[in-house]
């Protein structure tokens, strides 16, 4: 049975950055925060406070897991997050929300058609 | 020196929270460069200090571990509640509202307006009746142990025992003006009864009526002749002049004090009376070795002082 995920629905821009992060691969806390400066071109600026708090908050939800140290010459202070198939669920469903938004966006400001007299 | 500060700032977090990103977090300072993004990062844990003390208290303790006993196939045989242990801050925010709560309530109490309570009025109009004093006392003294005569004893006792349900105390519930029928003791016959039962002129334990503070008044009517030793003008010479008429009417004491409406006066014991409006308000009648009245004493709103009789 599929789960009902709505109710995560709509995410914030820092969670909505994190697992969009996370989607692609595995990462520790600061590479996520380097991805999601990249993704958003310089535009959003996560810090670390910010970061844990949410990553605190997407593991209670189950929405990432941590996965511990993972390179033997990396800083044996960084832990790895991976997106979960629920996490994935999520943010398919923020993207198809997002992509309504955007579609009705571009029908509202689209040039109005001019009237016939 | 930032980075101690980093340090220190992030020492003060919840301990579940540093426990778990605290090290990460100075992992990531660590790998900034340049002191305006290390600063930047202590403005940073200093905001997630506060906001993980303020908006996250649900992730300050580790969670309790649900244990599911499992059946004969696998199967839980019933679930178990998460065992629920409040917040310490949860416990002491109810301890401090419960105080406040408790607080504005006996201020409530304490300083409330209505609060009367009335006790049955008695009447004793009989040959041998005379001034009765129904005996009255708080309620913590023992009880009055004394020596009455039989009669005006058993009259006090019968009136009791016959007055309706209708006329016991009731909080807010004002006693009627006239007395009950009821109350009306025949002498006669309660001293025959009296006479059989071989009870006449033994000492009775009277047991104490109850007396709220300051409101309950237990009124006796008095002889008309009472009234003309208390009847006249009374008046203090220093530091306020204030002069005082007593006069009867309709068989009760009235009152006219200057600048207040004439009031009727109700018997509360010996020689004290209440304003019937406003029973806080009171006068009681100073007698001489004689028994000659001199003068009264009067609580007007709390305030007290002496009058002399002027003019009988």
């Amino acid at each position: 049975m599929k789960e009902d995920l709505s109710s995560f629905l709509p995410l914030s821009s820092a969670t909505l950055h994190i697992l969009l992060s996370l989607a692609g691969d595995d990462l520790h806390g600061y590479g996520i925060m380097r991805e999601v400066l990249r993704q958003s071109q310089g535009q959003y600026k996560l810090g670390p406070g910010t970061l844990y708090d949410n990553l605190q908050k997407l593991i209670e939800e189950r929405l990432i897991q941590e996965l511990g140290q993972r390179a033997q010459d990396d800083d044996p202070r960084r832990r790895y997050y991976r997106l979960t198939s629920r996490g994935r669920g999520v943010l398919a469903g923020e993207v198809a929300r997002l992509e309504r938004v955007v579609r009705e966006g571009k029908l509202r400001l689209q040039p109005a058609n001019p009237r016939r007299a | 020196m930032l980075r101690l500060f980093y340090r220190w700032l992030l020492r003060f977090h919840p301990t579940r929270f540093r426990e778990r990103f605290a090290e990460e977090m100075l992992s990531i300072f660590d790998h900034v460069e340049g002191r305006a993004a290390a600063a930047e990062l202590v403005g940073d844990a200093f905001i997630s200090l506060v906001r993980q003390w303020i908006m996250r208290s649900e992730y300050w303790e580790e969670k309790a571990t649900v244990s599911v006993p499992a059946g004969a196939c696998g199967l839980p045989v019933f679930y178990t509640l998460e065992s629920y242990k409040p917040r310490k801050s949860a416990l002491i925010e109810g301890a401090v509202l419960t105080w406040i709560v408790y607080s504005a309530l006996f201020l409530a109490i304490r300083h409330g307006k209505v609060h009367s309570v009335y006790l049955p009025s008695l009447s004793f109009e009989s040959a041998a009746s005379s001034e009765v004093q129904l005996p009255t006392s708080t309620p913590n003294l023992p009880p009055t142990q004394a020596r009455v005569h039989p009669r005006t004893q058993s009259a006090a006792i019968e009136a009791r025992a016959n007055s309706s349900e209708a006329d016991r105390p009731s909080l807010g519930k004002p006693m009627p003006s006239e007395p009950n029928s009821s109350a009306r003791v025949s002498v006669s016959q309660e001293q025959a009864r009296l006479d059989a039962t071989g009870k006449l002129g033994r000492t009775i334990t009277t047991p104490p009526l109850v007396q709220f503070p300051s409101q309950s008044v237990a009124r006796a009517k008095i002889r008309k002749e009472t009234f003309h030793l208390y009847v006249g003008v009374y008046s203090t010479d220093v530091p306020n002049k204030l002069t005082v008429l007593v006069t009867a009417q309709d068989g009760r004491l009235a009152i006219e004090v200057p600048g207040e409406q004439k009031s009727m006066l109700v018997h509360i014991h010996g020689a004290r009376y209440a304003f019937s409006e406003a029973q806080d308000n009171w006068i009681e009648f100073m007698k001489n070795g004689n028994g000659a009245v001199y003068g009264l004493q009067i609580s007007l709103n709390g305030s007290e002082s002496r009058s002399l009789r002027k003019v009988n």
